[in-house]
């Protein structure tokens, strides 16, 4: 049986099984970002047969319905009462509009998940990643409204697609580039170590981190429809502050999603390596297949989501 | 033991980029569908639908297509509203897919448009013609409403959902269920349907 870097044909198979099956599942389910009944569709989407069926995606659609609804009702309990006794229980609600809104697809989750696999594991650039992300993604939802209604005064639904259209454009060749950086990067040091021979694991964990902060902010730059939508309604009822508060409410509420699932695949990682790290090799090892997988990854949500707005 | 747990602790990363999915849209706008079975003096002539918005976009098209403000849609607001906020869903076949005794029928186009606020909801109304002779033996048609972008999700409306119009000469059977020969939203959800059965009475 033949070895490479201490690792068995075999378990380098399985390795490589994992990464392809953990790239398919993530760009299988790709669609549009668009509204069906402003714009033409980029490519026609065509119902395809389960890969998973689970019950908990229908539930989501109608717990987000329900939210909406409420929040609906409370605002405008809030504009004819001229009461805030519905102020929190509209908080409320619109933190768990959030938090179920971003747990269906999309909200940049798997471009999170990507970019914590590819840096070293630490939940607090974990957290301060995907709660920036969450935040920039609902303010500039809100900076969109007040801009288009205040001071442009135009229409919103035709600005909302230009607008969402060039962010995404920007934001996705970022993430391409970025991906690709880490891609090229995560060989060369692998390369490098290997030929050093230094490659021990107390030595790799001290490494530098990329900043969260920049990348959260170009993953979240792309407007979010859902709080466009809030601020819309409460500005329909001249309750600007009160718009604004919904949508900062909502991205609070997305921030906890999102960290959610970015803190569960630090958690994995970590204990991924744990588990091997007695092998210092095989865990630096390991840690460059993920960050090299990562970059990939990155690469690729970056450049398909670019080559379907273009 | 070791490779066990590495098991464990990498299935959960599997598992949540399997949940998270990349999709960029996720359901923004919710439907309330009712519809009216049109039948004519062969059989089916088609379907009347009736589409009630959520409020909040609602408030997205008032704010844009209400020019005088007055919370009522004229004539050339609803032209506009038409050509800019409706009839890029004929791309979608008006979110309308329809089986007739199991072979597709393709909702090309439509009829008689027409965009009002009822009770501050923005409503959408049209019609699908799709004319199917009665015959002795039972016609089956299934209506499966969904947005295959996945922008909008259609309910039926608690109430009245289902309707018939000029029915007299014909036996009609009516039901609403989940569709499992359907899966939308990447396999997750059967969408809703209307199950029409009908036949000639004599």
């Amino acid at each position: 049986m033949g070895i490479i870097f201490g690792f068995s044909y075999k378990t380098m198979k399985q390795s490589a099984i994992f990464l392809i099956l953990l790239l398919t599942f993530s760009i299988a389910p790709l669609a549009s970002g668009h509204n069906p009944f402003t714009t033409k569709p980029e490519n026609q989407h065509v119902a395809s047969m389960p890969v998973i069926s689970n019950k908990f995606f229908a539930k989501i659609i109608i717990w987000q319905h329900k939210l909406k609804a409420k929040m609906s009702s409370l605002v405008r309990q809030a504009e004819s009462t001229g009461s805030i006794k519905p102020l929190l229980l509209l908080i409320l609600a619109a933190v768990a509009y959030g938090v179920i809104h971003a747990a269906g697809p999309g909200h940049g989750k798997a471009i999170a998940l990507s970019y914590v696999l590819s840096q070293r594991p630490s939940y607090i650039r974990g957290i301060l990643f995907s709660s920036c992300m969450a935040l920039f993604h609902g303010a500039s939802g809100i900076v969109f409204v007040l801009v288009i209604r205040f001071i442009l005064k135009t229409n919103i639904i035709k600005n909302l697609e230009t607008v969402t259209n060039i962010t995404q454009v920007i934001s996705y060749s970022i993430i391409a580039c970025f991906g690709l950086g880490i891609f090229i990067h995560s060989i060369y040091k692998l390369i490098k170590k290997h030929d050093q021979k230094q490659d021990t694991y107390e030595t790799f964990k001290s490494g530098k981190y990329t900043n969260p902060v920049l990348l959260a902010f170009v993953v979240g730059s792309i407007p979010c429809p859902g709080v466009v939508m809030v601020m819309l309604f409460a500005l329909s009822m001249n309750l600007i502050t009160l718009g604004i508060i919904l949508g900062i409410t909502i991205s609070i509420g997305m921030a906890l999603t999102v960290s959610v699932v970015v803190l569960i695949a630090i958690s994995g990682k970590i204990a991924s390596l744990t588990a091997i790290s007695k092998n210092s090799k095989r865990a630096v090892f390991i840690e460059h297949g993920i960050e090299i997988f990562a970059g990939l990854l990155l690469m690729t949500l970056g450049a398909l989501f670019l080559g379907a707005n273009l | 033991m070791r490779k066990k747990t590495t098991i464990i602790f990498t299935m959960p990363i599997i598992l949540l980029t399997i949940f998270c999915g990349v999709a960029l849209s996720h359901p923004h706008v919710f439907i309330a569908q009712r519809i009216k079975i049109v039948f004519d003096d062969q059989g089916l002539a088609g379907f009347n639908i009736h589409w009630s918005f959520d409020d909040m976009f609602t408030s997205m098209i008032v704010g844009d297509y209400d020019k005088n403000q007055n919370e009522v849609l004229e004539k050339s607001e609803i032209a506009l509203i038409k050509k800019e906020a409706f009839s890029y869903v004929s791309n979608y076949n008006y979110f309308t897919f329809v089986k007739i005794d199991g072979k597709h029928f393709d909702v090309k186009f439509i009829q008689y448009f027409s965009a009002e606020l009822h009770d501050k909801k923005l409503v959408y109304k049209f019609f699908i013609p799709c004319h199917v002779a009665a015959t002795r033996n039972f016609k089956h048609v299934r209506v499966a409403s969904y947005d295959p972008s996945y922008y909008s999700a259609i309910f039926f409306a608690n109430n009245g959902s289902i309707s018939l119009d000029n029915s007299e000469y014909f036996k009609v059977r009516t039901d609403i269920k989940e569709d499992k020969s359907t899966s939308i939203y990447y396999g997750q959800v059967n969408p809703w349907a209307l199950f029409l059965d009908f036949r000639t009475k004599q």
